[in-house]
């Protein structure tokens, strides 16, 4: 079929020249090229929210905080220091011994700083009282009351995090975003087909005389609206080539800039290869699609009204 | 019954003045007629509504046996592929070679490839224009275009043939031999009309003619018959 529509096809109109003969392209390019970014902008928010769920759900995070130096003291005692890493070890403990966890872990304080980062930079001093946070992986069937219930007992004064809030929160957030991208998408395709159409209307005026002609030798509708289909077709075709390569060129740019951001700043961002072919095919496609409903629709409402 | 029938037709364009009024006469199978009349009188007019590039604001129009006065537009290509018209203005596609306007009808008619190309080289090369095949019309002088309008009006065998002044911008030569050309197609059964001014071709074939004044038919000559 690509063969069929790029091979040299012969207009008895002459659709090919004159004012405005590759403004479909252009116009194409212009729609595939917003349609293709709002797809990677959707492809890129659900990767983000998987990477988070995943992340998040299925654990728990304990957060125990640190002593306070004894009335009169200004340090911490090795006591106080000892029952501290003592109580965050049978916290973790619970891996293996409890029947809605399967892992427990302290996390070292290398990694506690490297949560607290983003807000506090890497200039921290050394004697900064930083919480102790266990990551319990629980069970599928995991009964996060009972265990909070249970965690609480050890530790009354424990900071229980099942990441529900957060998980809505977040899940919410991204699904508004998302749903906001597709209507403009939605918005993006109504305007390429408004200008499609008034294109297509153009040149039916601008060719007014050798449609009447063709109609005069007998042609039927069909046979006229296809050359004109024909001719949207393989603009649009070219208009989305280029509207697509246009959008990867300025994503890999825009991905080769934000590699010197701070990453611990940018969620994790991967496209597998279906997401790549989604994001080539879907806007070549759709845009094909488009111009071809269009042209036909167009162009034979306005013939019906020729004689 | 006749081929092509018109029954007090009336034509006027838009909220104009009646351009033909009570035209009534019908065409016989086979027949041959000359249209004559002073410029303005509605020949033109007359030429429309015969290769349907009209349809009349009154009256009935019968052609090949059906009412196409209120026939469904989608009905009409199939009754304008049975008639070849020579317009006056030739209405040749300018981007398109003398050979692919002339091959037109028969690609629109679905007619194989093959076929189509001997066709059009061969008749081509009976008006003259062998040579120029792949000219584009605005390259061709006014003889030479209007060669080539005839040679599109007549490729597919029409049944009817209608031609507006089709020797009016060729040498006598050849006028004389598109005219046997129309003579040849009418043995063989297609029905022509012509618009022309020229007495001498009118009294050299001597077929009847049929004379227009003021939009109305007023003299139908032998071989036609008033409707």
């Amino acid at each position: 079929m690509t063969r069929k529509i790029f091979q040299k096809y012969q207009y008895d109109i002459a659709l090919e020249s004159g004012v405005g003969a590759n403004l479909v392209s252009w116009a194409t390019g212009l729609m595939v090229f917003f349609m293709t970014l709002a797809i990677a902008v959707n492809i890129g928010l659900a990767s983000i929210t998987d990477n988070w769920v995943a992340g998040l759900s299925g654990s728990l995070t304990v957060e125990l905080q640190p002593p306070a130096p004894a009335d009169g003291k200004e340090k911490v005692s090795d006591e106080q220091e000892k029952a501290f890493t003592t109580l965050a070890e049978k916290i973790a403990a619970l891996g293996g011994t409890h029947a809605g966890v399967t892992a427990g872990r302290v996390l070292a304080q290398e990694e506690v700083l490297k949560l607290i980062e983003p807000w506090l930079g890497t200039a921290m001093p050394a004697d900064l009282p930083l919480p102790a946070l266990i990551d319990l992986t629980l069970a599928p069937d995991a009964d996060t009351a009972a265990l909070k219930k249970d965690i609480l007992a050890i530790a009354p004064k424990a900071t229980v995090d099942t990441h529900d809030d957060t998980l809505k929160d977040v899940t919410t957030l991204v699904n508004t975003a998302r749903l906001f991208v597709m209507l403009l998408s939605g918005v993006i395709m109504l305007l390429a087909i408004v200008a499609i159409s008034g294109m297509v209307r153009a040149k039916l005026a601008i060719h007014h005389q050798e449609v009447e002609t063709l109609h005069l030798i007998g042609a039927h509708d069909e046979y006229i609206a296809r050359q004109f289909r024909h001719h949207t077709l393989k603009g649009t075709l070219k208009g989305a080539v280029a509207g697509v390569a246009a959008m990867l060129l300025t994503l890999y740019a825009i991905g080769q800039m934000t590699r010197t951001i701070d990453s611990s700043l940018l969620p994790d961002l991967h496209l597998t290869e279906k997401d790549w072919a989604l994001l080539v095919a879907a806007p070549i496609l759709a845009g094909a699609l488009i111009a071809h409903l269009t042209a036909q629709k167009t162009v034979m409402k306005a013939l019906a009204r020729l004689d | 019954m006749a081929l092509v029938s018109f029954s007090n037709v009336g034509l006027r364009y838009s909220t104009g003045p009646e351009i033909l009024n009570d035209v009534s006469f019908s065409l016989e199978k086979g027949s041959f007629h000359f249209l004559t009349g002073a410029s303005g009188a509605g020949k033109t007019s007359l030429l429309k509504l015969l290769y349907l590039g009209k349809r009349p604001t009154r009256g009935i129009v019968t052609m090949f046996g059906e009412d196409v006065t209120r026939m469904k537009r989608e009905q009409l290509p199939a009754i304008r592929r049975q008639i070849g018209s020579v317009f006056q203005d030739f209405r040749l596609l300018a981007h398109l070679s003398a050979y692919d306007n002339v091959a037109l009808p028969m690609r629109i008619a679905g007619v194989p490839e093959d076929h189509t190309r001997r066709n059009v080289t061969e008749l081509l090369r009976w008006v003259g224009l062998g040579e120029k095949m792949e000219a584009k019309p605005p390259t061709l002088s006014g003889g030479e275009q209007q060669r080539v309008a005839i040679a599109r009006a007549v490729i597919a065998r029409p049944k009817l043939l209608v031609a507006d002044e089709p020797t009016g911008n060729i040498d006598p030569e050849i006028g004389m031999k598109i005219l046997l050309l129309f003579e040849e197609l009418n043995k063989h059964g297609t029905t022509i009309i012509i618009a022309t001014h020229d007495a001498d071709i009118i009294r050299r074939f001597g077929h009847p003619e049929m004379r227009l004044q003021d939009g109305t038919l007023i003299m139908p000559k032998s071989g036609v018959k008033a409707a």
